[in-house]
């Protein structure tokens, strides 16, 4: 457990969307500790809560193993941070002038947006369950992509409405 | 230079109050630590923000650590790192602890059921994004092209697609630039 998300810190290059397919592939598809569902779920929470949106992989760590799960998902995920930033802060110029390095991680970088979007449509089925989810979806994109509303205002608005819904439902 | 006090009820604030993706919270920060409290100068924070780009993991969490480093030395940066991260894992905890207990409730389930598919249109929209920095040649094009097919249709695993989507761009860009060099050489 400790290594996958180790791994998943170690390696999420372009930040939480590539932890995203880490934990899809690992704690969902190989180990079975939660549904793609519930991975949704959590990254729902994630964006809700403050803090690195990666903090759905505590959320992970839970759903698998509880409390101790929890602090070993987030432990191991953010280690590789600091390890990288602390060890490598008197290097940041050499690092940024090495050509080699940079066209690596650019490859990296585009191959890992197609590992995203693999990932992804993987996803949609476990939100998408009738129409009046695709409209919501399709309006949070669009609402991002082309009239650039901050995702935070977007999470807050879709949590009050999803507030609203419950309660409705609950009560009348 | 900023006391102890002041670096970690700083970061700390800022971990109860950085909602939102990654470029709302940088953007908060800039604000803070360059325009309020100068800490750092701007072409300082430009400089720390690329290489934290660079680096796999969250951006705006590498950022607070870099940050506790220049100010208060190693420990500085941990204490940034671990008070920008703990709010959050706690509020965390507690919501999971919740959803495990009663996530099958049916108001928790109507919750998700209008969450979830925002969610997606985020994701979708960081994608966007990711594709718009990712992409600056035909190349990598083609690099993201081959990895989604790779994954996607093949079930290549995908550290060994990143490691070679990696090596391909540094060939070919190291490639491209002695056919170059070869090139101008020659009379």
């Amino acid at each position: 457990m400790a290594w996958l998300f180790l791994k998943t810190g170690l390696f999420s290059f372009g930040g939480a969307y590539a932890s995203m397919a880490f934990l899809q592939r690992g704690a969902v598809e190989q180990h079975q500790w939660l549904t793609s569902s519930q991975l949704l779920d959590g990254v729902a929470l994630s964006v809700a809560t403050p803090g690195p949106f990666m903090l759905f992989t505590t959320f992970t760590g839970f759903v698998a193993g509880g409390l101790s799960g929890a602090v070993i998902a987030t432990f191991f995920v953010f280690l590789p941070s600091f390890v990288f930033v602390l060890g490598g802060a008197r290097y940041i110029e050499a690092v940024r002038n090495n050509q080699a390095l940079q066209s690596f991680l650019a490859g990296v970088s585009a191959g890992v947006v197609g590992v995203i979007i693999v990932v992804s449509i993987e996803l949609l089925p476990a939100a998408l369950i009738d129409w009046w989810t695709v409209v919501i979806a399709l309006v949070a994109f669009l609402a991002i992509v082309l009239i650039k509303v901050d995702i935070a205002l977007v999470a807050v608005s879709t949590m009050g409405l999803g507030l609203l819904y419950a309660l409705g439902r609950a009560f009348f | 230079m900023p006391s102890w006090r002041e670096v970690s009820l700083y970061f700390l604030m800022l971990g109860f109050i950085n909602i939102g993706g990654p470029v709302a919270q940088i953007t908060m920060m800039y604000s803070h630590m360059v325009e309020k409290r100068r800490w750092l100068s701007k072409e300082r924070f430009v400089q720390i923000m690329a290489f934290c780009h660079m680096l796999p993991g969250p951006e705006a969490l590498q950022l607070a650590i870099y940050v506790g480093y220049l100010k208060r030395k190693l420990w500085g940066g941990i204490i940034a790192g671990l008070t920008f991260i703990l709010p959050g894992a706690v509020v965390m905890i507690l919501l999971s602890w919740l959803y495990v207990k009663y996530g099958s409730l049916p108001p928790v389930n109507d919750f998700l059921y209008i969450l979830k598919p925002a969610v997606l249109g985020i994701i979708g929209a960081g994608i966007i994004k990711l594709t718009r920095a990712a992409i600056r040649n035909v190349f990598l094009a083609v690099l993201l092209a081959v990895a989604f097919f790779a994954m996607r249709f093949a079930g290549v695993n995908f550290l060994l697609i990143l490691l070679a989507a990696g090596l391909s761009n540094l060939i070919a860009t190291e490639g491209w630039q002695r056919f170059h060099s070869v090139g101008l050489a020659m009379p």
